[in-house]
């Protein structure tokens, strides 16, 4: 008899965890799905630094170079510090490829490296985006499943 | 008899008082439109690149913060802020972009008067201080990674930089330049902890 309480009792308890993990699980979701509601900003940057003085003309051409190939959403070319910054949506483009096309892209071999955030740069600065909670995880990884 | 006709004469006279004291003027001036009804307000119109509807002013605000986030990516004197920015992550995954892209349009969108949305992130106090986000100074070099006055100018030029890229410029829109800048500088005695 008590055994068969105990039992009753286990089992209400998993059933209402369950419950509630459920209702966390559609939570998470719909935050998740809220912050995919403007599709169009999963964008991804990644920049060109480039060693040697660049003139505006160049700039322009190489501008708009990158600017041209169709996974590219947009670019700023800071040209006093030859800073070339490109958008695209995440795993649209490699870096790198992008890279190689424009050092191949003249006969000229510009003098320039890809900008690469280390992990300890990684954990530094705005906090943004850098949410590595359970909640957050989860959130991910539902939102992943489910699109 | 002549009591009551005195009574009710004040009662008249007093009622008639409070009615008019109490109606709105016709003649009241309109409310000023916030800044966020400046820059579109609450009109609905197509997101142009997810289709949904969206917000006009938040449209705006999100266009300006997007091409901002692209200058400050592509500034070295700010990029160390925010290596969020140009951390490469894999297809799909929210990016550092996407969150401070929604995160700093949330903000604008409240700062401005938008009463429609919430911004849910640290306060710009808490944000930029170290002792409530230690990933501020982390580095190591702590003097580095806090915001300094001139790193805080070029942060606003760079948003002005980000609304001509909108094509708003101090030459064709100065009132509205000067005063997102000046609700931009409010800020600057929460995040210059220095």
């Amino acid at each position: 008899m008590k055994k068969k309480i105990i039992i009753r009792i286990a089992a209400s308890l998993v059933g209402v965890t369950f419950l509630l993990f459920v209702v966390l699980c559609v939570h998470l979701y719909g935050i998740a799905k809220k912050r995919d509601a403007e599709k169009g900003n999963l964008t991804q940057l990644s920049r060109i630094d480039f060693k040697e003085p660049i003139d505006s003309v160049n700039a322009l051409k190489i501008n708009n170079f990158v600017g041209s190939m169709p996974e590219v959403k947009g670019t700023y070319f800071n040209i006093p510090a030859g800073l070339l910054v490109y958008g695209y949506a995440p795993g649209a483009l490699k870096s790198q490829e992008v890279f190689d096309k424009v050092m191949n892209f003249t006969a000229h071999k510009y003098k320039a490296e890809r900008y690469i955030v280390s992990p300890e740069q990684m954990n530094t600065g705005c906090p943004a985006g850098m949410d590595n909670s359970f909640s957050m995880g989860l959130a991910n990884l539902l939102f992943k499943i489910f699109n | 008899m002549k009591k009551r006709l005195i009574l009710l004469t004040a009662c008249v006279a007093v009622m008639t008082v409070v009615s008019t004291s109490c109606k709105k003027k016709s003649d009241d001036p309109a409310p000023s439109p916030t800044l966020y009804d400046r820059v579109g307000g609450n009109t609905m119109v197509a997101d142009p690149v997810g289709g949904a509807q969206i917000q006009k002013g938040r449209l705006t605000l999100r266009a300006v913060t997007d091409s901002s986030l692209y200058v400050i990516a592509g500034d070295a004197a700010l990029s160390k802020y925010f290596p969020v920015l140009l951390g490469e992550v894999g297809a799909s995954n929210f990016t550092g972009f996407s969150a401070l892209s929604k995160n700093f349009t949330d903000f604008l969108c409240v700062a401005t008067g938008s009463g429609d949305y919430t911004y849910t992130g640290k306060s710009m106090v808490a944000a930029h201080n170290r002792a409530t986000n230690n990933r501020m100074g982390s580095s190591g070099d702590v003097t580095s990674q806090k915001v300094n006055s001139a790193d805080f100018d070029t942060f606003v030029g760079d948003i002005g930089t980000g609304l001509a890229k909108n094509g708003v410029t101090a030459a064709n829109n100065e009132a509205l330049v000067n005063d997102l800048v000046a609700l931009l500088y409010t800020t600057k005695n929460d995040v210059v902890q220095r």
